[in-house]
């Protein structure tokens, strides 16, 4: 039906000398994409050797676009952003780079356009790292001809469907979709959440038309076209931040705002992705080798001129790469600009980036390189991406790791250095962002001390999944503030003050959840934050008491301690309410203690004593914490069997992990035979 | 192809269920039986009886009120239809549902069954959905028809009738034409709760809410098991199909299988699961094949559900089910552009050899056995059943007039149904109106867009 559509077009519609207006987002404004944007802007990330920007702009070109306004957020950026769009300078299209001043969101960005009123007329709007081969200009022959019939089109959206996305890599980003069938009119339009049992859809949909689409499987591409009353309804409604609050804004407000909204599906062989997350990365690494968007594939594209040979068995090889003898290039694999391959390398589904250096007898499996990587003889690395200039010394098995730009690996490494533990999609379990954001607020908390990160906590964080990432890199990682580490930091003051002044707890609630709000940190965040912080503030105060009292003792602690936790009690039984949460609480007394030993350690015992018995935490919960804590320490300590010096830390946190068991031992036992007691008497 | 149109005997049973009083047109039902009321001069049995004799059903059960199963014979014998019928009555009762007289009658169902409404009025045939119920070994496929358009200048007799006409939310997968949710209008307030469940399954389907479930469903014999099992089911549309269509979405509990120490128990317990079973091989043959109903997922064929629900939407072609008043008169009115209704090949003429009809301005009538249209009257666009007196000077269109009517001389007759036996006085002038049975409007009077009746009699039912 809907190459019908593209048929049916009238013959003159969009007039070809009218010039079309494409507004490029390079920031995403949502960070769910770690530890990318410490490194690049999201858009010049290098997907088959060639950042993401150049096949976006190479396709602005082909849509034949006139001017492109290309909007960044990070002062960091500008010079790398300039840098990249120079090349274009001799092609057919202007590329305006413009740095939006800190704009925190999609809607206030969209907002200083308006005011600034460069764009009064209809345009398209490309948010974040998107890739896709769509005719741009064909998208907006269409939106205008829905323009005619119905005057208040707003915006149409360009969805993917992907079939089904019960088993797609993509599932997070399922959503529900209900539109009229014939028109495609949105009527509604929710992020699917797989709690939910039952979904409410509105009566008045199936009355006022008489077929009404039903779509969970559509894919959100983030190619928007716009008409140009989106800028006035960002400016009028201040509350729209992103665009799913633009969508859902304009749905619900339809009559109010006049407002409609369509979608226009891909169709085959249009292509497009967004990069959300590394699997998404990886999924498009993998169509554009088998070239399913053609024609943006390498040996195709006339940007750069590259002399791509392209192989049977989709491998891509540079006329200007040297491969030694032996050497074996198996399948689904690109070999770079002026990259060398070492005797009887093997490489498969791999991208080997421009300039890189292989030494004899490497296996690259699943891996991405990007430039100028020097891999030393006798290495293996499996499902993993190598930022540029790493060099891997030799003889080493780097296994399920993000290495980032710049960093000299000296030893083994497997099961993610930052991010993704959940590389294979099979075994994914919980979604990647919230992984992502636990690495975060582990790697903030740890820059004083690199080496004993902490994984023991993690690994309990993420004890759902089958494959408890541990974090064993000794190189720094690149230090950047979160709204994490923002967010502690809130709270301690909060609750600093609120403990001096003695304010009422309700009150304190009420700041940590604006708080909350302000750095938009999860719920899960949220309750490991706040344990965290009543456990630090207690250090803090007893460390100044200290200093002022030399007689000070441990026992001198946990009298703070217990005072401070008796004072804030009705706030953690505000937030300490599900089994989540009691496992965030468990995780936060296990990293603090572990981050103080001398001082914490021994009350754990106390601790755990005190949460029980005010019900916050239950038993089954730190049963179950306390035994899967084994277990992952175990596991772990068998992988590091090769490595000194990566043994050591493993015996360090194994010892602390060990210790907190110790001296909870007592309690567990007792919560045990009070369990059979229990269980006896009844 | 032919092969493929027949039925076999043994494949499939029919059953007619013409046992509906009517209730949402007891104006006209209250002299005459629904199933007999006629339209276009036919009774209304008669276009289901057609539509099973088309495609080629050798013979069907019909289920009739034990009250009026005498008169249905009679008139069934009098259609000349070569399908051979076994007229059934069930206990008159209050409140026997469809599926209660299904399971009544189940001791003559003996295999896969066709249930069709007495009041289906549509000119098809009825082979494909046979073709796509046994294609996919379906547990239920129901036919669904376009709602036909209603004329413009269709005026519906009787006062104005606020009641909306019913509307049926039908939920069809786009990819397998399966029914995935199946519920009226009227079942919600606001809001439709969707299970998630079936939002994940089917990422693909389209809500239908202008479509008509023509009530003709192609059964299974373990949906018969299942219904003799639940009592509680009082009617095939409303409580039995959703439930099936609902129950797709369920997987058989396997630990029933380890709870053979108490019988009893598990009696009470039966789940449709344990009716809904297939045959050892059908599973093999299907794991052994490459087949697959759909592409979007690594699901096995039909996602590996052993209930299946299939609509079978026949574009293009109208029905409508005579089943209120509007419809009914709706379907007078449209009737004769569906069906090629001559009742015997040799005559050309739609009037009986046995009527009398002096009048020279007669258009687009039928006129039945044995009436007498006097001379002087004018007749256009209507259907007179048999025993009607028409008088002179009398003028009628687009009108319904029943067996037994007397009219007499200078009335006025403009859009009305008007029941057997009734008496219409001197003088009358009737637009739009409806005339109960066996009464009897006084001369002179004059009625726009009223039900004439005799109000006791109304009480009654």
């Amino acid at each position: 039906m809907s190459v019908n559509v593209i048929k049916e077009l009238p013959n003159n519609t969009y007039g070809k000398q009218e010039s079309l207006k494409v507004i490029v987002f390079a920031d995403e404004f949502i960070h769910d994409f770690k530890p990318i944007e410490k490194v690049y802007p999201s858009i010049l990330l290098p997907v088959v050797t060639l950042p993401l920007l150049d096949y976006l702009i190479e396709n602005l070109i082909r849509s034949r676009v006139q001017t492109v306004y290309l909007y960044y957020s990070s002062s960091l950026n500008k010079a790398k952003i300039t840098d990249s769009i120079k090349h274009f300078q001799d092609k057919n299209i202007i590329i305006i780079p413009i740095q939006l001043n800190d704009s925190g969101s999609l809607g206030d960005a969209l907002r200083d356009i308006d005011t600034n009123g460069c764009i009064r007329d209809d345009f398209i709007l490309i948010r974040g790292p998107v890739f896709a081969n769509i005719d741009l200009r064909t998208l907006m022959d269409l939106h205008r001809v829905r323009k005619e019939k119905d005057k208040n089109v707003v915006l149409t959206m360009v969805l993917r469907n992907l079939g089904n996305i019960k088993d797609s890599a993509l599932k997070n980003e399922s959503t529900l979709v209900v539109s009229t069938a014939n028109t495609r009119r949105i009527l509604h339009y929710k992020k699917l959440n797989s709690n939910e049992k039952k979904i409410k859809l509105e009566l008045q949909w199936f009355l006022d038309h008489d077929n009404v689409h039903i779509n969970t499987a559509l894919f959100d591409t983030r190619i928007y076209v716009c008409s140009q009353s989106v800028l006035p309804l960002f400016a009028d409604n201040f509350d729209f931040q992103t665009m799913e609050d633009f969508i859902r804004g304009v749905l619900i407000n339809e009559e109010f705002l006049d407002s409609r909204i369509y979608w226009e599906p891909l169709i085959y062989p249009t292509y497009a992705l967004p990069i959300t997350s590394w699997k998404a990365y990886k999924i498009l690494s993998r169509d554009i080798l088998q070239r399913h968007c053609y024609p943006l594939v390498p040996d195709t594209l006339p940007l750069s001129l590259r002399n791509f040979i392209y192989l049977p068995k989709i491998i891509y090889k540079h006329s200007s790469s040297i491969l030694s003898k032996g050497c074996t290039l198996h399948s689904a694999s690109l070999v770079g600009e002026h990259s060398t391959l070492g005797k009887n390398s093997f490489i498969k589904r791999s991208v080997i980036g421009p300039s890189c250096n292989i030494g004899k007898n490497v296996h690259i499996n699943n891996s991405y390189l990007f430039s100028y990587v020097q891999i030393e003889d006798n290495c293996e690395v499996t499902n993993s991406i190598i930022f540029s200039n790493c060099f891997i010394e030799k003889d080493l098995k780097i296994t399920d790791c993000i290495i980032l730009d710049a960093i000299k690996c000296s030893k083994n490494h497997s099961n993610a250095l930052i991010g993704i533990s959940d590389w294979d999609i099979e075994h994914m379990k919980e979604p990647l962002s919230d992984c992502d954001s636990n690495f975060a607020t582990i790697l903030t908390e740890n820059d004083h001390d690199i080496d004993s990160d902490e994984d023991a906590s993690l690994s309990s964080s993420l004890s759902s999944a089958s494959s408890s990432p541990s974090l064993k890199d000794s190189s720094p990682p690149p230090a950047f503030q979160d709204d994490h580490e923002m967010f502690l930091s809130e709270v301690i003051d909060s609750l600093l003050r609120g403990y001096q002044d003695k304010l009422k707890c309700e009150n304190l609630i009420l700041e940590i959840n604006s708080s909350r709000y302000a750095y938009n940190i999860s719920i899960r965040q949220v309750s490991y934050n706040v344990i965290k912080a009543i456990l630090n503030l207690s250090l803090l105060h007893y460390n100044s008491i200290s200093k002022i009292s030399l007689s000070s003792n441990n026992a001198e602690y946990y009298k703070i301690l217990k005072t401070m936790l008796n004072f804030f009690k009705p706030i953690i039984v505000n937030y300490i309410k599900t089994p989540n949460a009691q496992e965030d609480c468990l995780r936060a007394i296990e990293d603090v203690a572990s981050s103080s030993q001398e001082l914490i350690l021994p009350y754990v015992l106390n601790l755990l004593h005190f949460f029980y018995d005010n019900d916050i935490l239950f038993e089954e919960k730190i049963i179950e914490w306390y035994e899967q804590d084994c277990d992952d320490i175990q596991d772990t300590s068998q992988d590091c069997d090769s490595d000194n010096e990566d043994c050591l830390k493993q015996e360090s946190k194994k010892n602390i992990a060990r210790a907190i068991r110790n001296t909870v031992a007592p309690f567990i036992k007792w919560l045990r035979e009070a369990e059979e007691d229990s269980s006896t008497s009844s | 192809m032919n092969l493929f149109k027949m039925v076999h005997q043994n494949e499939f049973q029919a059953v007619v269920l013409a046992g509906g009083k009517g209730s949402r047109m007891t104006e006209l039902t209250a002299g005459k039986p629904k199933c007999l009321l006629p339209i276009a001069n036919m009774p209304m049995i008669w276009y289901p009886l057609k539509l099973l004799e088309q495609s080629n059903f050798a013979e069907t059960i019909v289920i009739v009120s034990d009250a009026v199963k005498v008169d249905v014979v009679a008139a069934i014998d009098k259609l000349n239809l070569t399908i051979k019928t076994d007229v059934i009555g069930i206990p008159d009762a209050e409140d026997i549902g469809t599926a209660d007289s299904i399971r009544f009658i189940h001791d003559k169902i003996h295999s896969d069954f066709v249930v069709i409404s007495s009041d289906l009025i549509a000119n098809i045939d009825i082979s494909e959905t046979l073709n796509l119920y046994r294609k996919h070994n379906a547990s239920i496929t129901a036919l669904i028809l376009q709602t036909p358009k209603t004329p413009e200048d269709f005026v519906q007799p009787g006062p104005k009738s606020k009641q909306k006409p019913e509307r049926d939310l039908i939920g069809i997968d786009r990819e397998t034409g399966r029914i995935v949710f199946l519920a009226s209008a009227s079942d919600f307030e606001e809001t439709i709760n969707m299970p998630n469940k079936l939002l994940k399954k089917h990422s693909d389907f389209i809500v239908h809410s202008k479509l008509l479930d023509a009530h003709l469903y192609v059964i299974n014999k373990w949906v018969l098991n299942f219904l003799i099992h639940r009592k509680n089911f009082n009617t095939l549309k409303g409580e039995l199909l959703p439930y099936i269509v609902k129950k797709q979405l369920d997987k058989p509990n396997t630990s029933m299988d380890d709870k053979n120490a108490s019988v009893v128990k598990m009696d009470i317990k039966k789940d449709i699961f344990q009716f809904a079973v297939e045959k050892p091989l059908d599973n093999l043959i299907r794991n052994m094949s490459a087949f697959n109903d759909h592409i979007t997922d690594m699901d096995d064929a039909y996602h590996g559900d052993i209930i299946r629900c299939y609509a079978h939407i026949i574009n293009g072609k109208c029905g409508l089910r005579a089943n209120t008043l509007q419809m009914y008169s709706l379907a007078n009115a449209i009737v004769d552009k569906w069906f090629d209704l001559k009742k015997d090949e040799v005559s050309l003429s739609n009037i009986s050899p046995t009527a009398t009809v002096k009048s020279s301005q007669v258009q687009n009538c039928i006129i039945d056995e044995n009436s007498l249209i006097s001379e002087k009257t004018s007749l256009k666009q209507s259907y007179i059943s048999n025993n009607v007196i028409v008088n002179p000077k009398t003028r009628i269109s687009k009108s319904i007039i029943m067996s037994n009517v007397t009219i007499k001389e200078r009335c006025v007759i403009e859009n009305c149904i008007i029941c057997n036996d009734c008496t219409i006085e001197e003088e009358t002038e009737l637009k739009d109106c409806l005339v109960g049975a066996n009464h009897i409007v006084p001369p002179g009077s004059h009625h726009t867009r009223e039900v004439l009746t005799d109000i006791d009699r109304l009480m009654e039912i």
